[in-house]
């Protein structure tokens, strides 16, 4: 129990080495183009995020991986992994994923899979990855979407307090006021039989800040 | 995959650093050896499509051998506590090139603590420049303290700005004890040979160029 936790700790904390912290997930795009200036906006914002993409494509992504690995089912985590990836019309969203999930396989050692993505047959998405070395370490498949979830919100606080959206308090508000829909976006996760996620306009304003010359973030 | 020798390049924004990489390529190309450059930056890739333009606008150095990151406003963050971002840029670098006899990493930000991890530079430079005043090597942080060359550049300012170069080779040499540092004016090339030549020799360990191999 005490591994589990200490483990999801671990893998959802910015410490982590993934390059989490250079993504915005398109909220410096919809900060300059004037959808999102208060703490109430991004907390909108994110819940429509958990609902939309974080709980039906990534925590479900990470649970199906994450039972994958436990299986031995190395096809299985391919094909996912394709999936997803063909799931992301953002290309800076793909790339980044990919970068950030091969960076995470590295540094849980020994991963099983670790072969497949140096030999180019596997991408390596974040949250395949991330549901990889969730079962190495030993972490449960709600403990993996939780972490999933959680991370996600945290990144997505943080970039909006460094873009000056949010001051330091409301950040932990966000945080706070959001662990339902985390959970909620986790059991959606693991109760999925799909990948799936429905989040044009946020995709269509990432594609345009993908062009801009000046930019915080990669997306 | 063989790990192409990679340097480091910190310091304040407005040091210099881009203009040094942009007369620094050039004097180890003419030597003979194949350099890769990633600039890291807070707001844009202005940098490296700078440098990009100066670099390959006399075939110096092929376009996708000049790499920019957007790293989310912490510079220092992706080449310290998280240079993952900087290591797969790299690898993929090394990949399409594996010519490559040395590979430039600039990240900037106005933080005298700034270091490099070791997993991702070999050799760190710091770089300052006399505009910000000369107390700056008396500041010491990690940065300066820490780095393998300090390079103090625009010395060509030094009069303008009211900056004592004594005073900065005093107060460099009290941080910084017997570890090396340069005065340079990069704009007019002064002192970039010897930079070249401290990479060559304590980086490289004047291998001559191809030395790695593909």
């Amino acid at each position: 129990m005490a591994d589990e936790l200490l483990g999801i700790m671990q893998m959802s904390d910015s410490l982590f080495p993934a390059g989490m912290f250079a993504m915005s997930n398109g909220i410096e795009a919809m900060h300059r183009a004037g959808d999102i200036s208060t703490a109430a906006d991004l907390e909108t914002l994110l819940r429509s995020y958990l609902a939309h993409q974080t709980g039906p494509s990534d925590c479900a992504a990470a649970v199906r991986a994450h039972r994958c690995a436990g299986e031995g089912d190395i096809g299985g985590i391919r094909d996912l992994d394709a999936r997803y990836l063909a799931s992301k019309s953002v290309r800076e969203i793909r790339e980044a994923s990919v970068r950030s999930g091969t960076q995470m396989l590295r540094c849980i050692t020994e991963i099983l899979h670790d072969e497949e993505i140096r030999n180019g047959r596997m991408s390596g998405t974040y949250p395949v990855s991330f549901g990889v070395c969730c079962q190495a370490l030993g972490i449960s498949a709600h403990g993996t979407a939780m972490a999933v979830s959680y991370g996600f919100v945290a990144g997505c606080v943080g970039a909006a307090l460094r873009l000056g959206i949010i001051q330091h308090m409301e950040a932990q508000g966000i945080i706070h006021n959001l662990k339902p829909d985390m959970e909620r976006s986790a059991l959606d996760g693991c109760g999925s039989d799909t990948v799936w996620q429905f989040c044009p306009q946020a995709e269509i304003l990432q594609m345009a800040h993908e062009n801009q010359d000046s930019k915080m973030f990669i997306t | 995959m063989r790990r192409v020798p990679r340097v480091g390049i910190g310091g304040p924004v407005g040091s210099g650093k881009s203009m040094l990489i942009e007369r620094l390529v050039p004097v180890l190309v003419r030597k003979g050896y194949a350099a890769g450059v990633i600039s890291n930056d807070v707001i844009s890739k202005e940098d490296a499509d700078r440098i990009r333009a100066t670099l390959s606008a006399d075939c110096t150095v092929p376009g996708d051998l000049v790499v920019g990151l957007a790293t989310g406003g912490c510079p220092h963050t992706a080449v310290r506590e998280d240079p993952s971002m900087n290591l797969a840029a790299i690898e993929q670098m090394v990949r399409d090139h594996p010519e490559l006899d040395i590979i430039i990493i600039e990240s900037g930000g106005d933080n005298i603590t700034t270091t490099f991890s070791p997993v991702l530079a070999d050799y760190f430079m710091y770089m300052i420049d006399v505009a910000g005043g000369d107390k700056y090597p008396r500041k010491g942080g990690l940065g300066i303290q820490s780095c393998d060359l300090l390079v103090i550049n625009k010395i060509d300012l030094a009069e303008h700005v009211g900056a004592d170069l004594d005073v900065m080779r005093r107060d460099a040499v009290r941080s910084r004890g017997e570890k090396p540092f340069l005065f340079t004016d990069c704009r007019s090339n002064t002192g970039v040979d010897e930079v070249a030549r401290h990479i060559i020799r304590d980086l490289l360990f004047d291998a001559p160029p191809g030395a790695g191999g593909p």
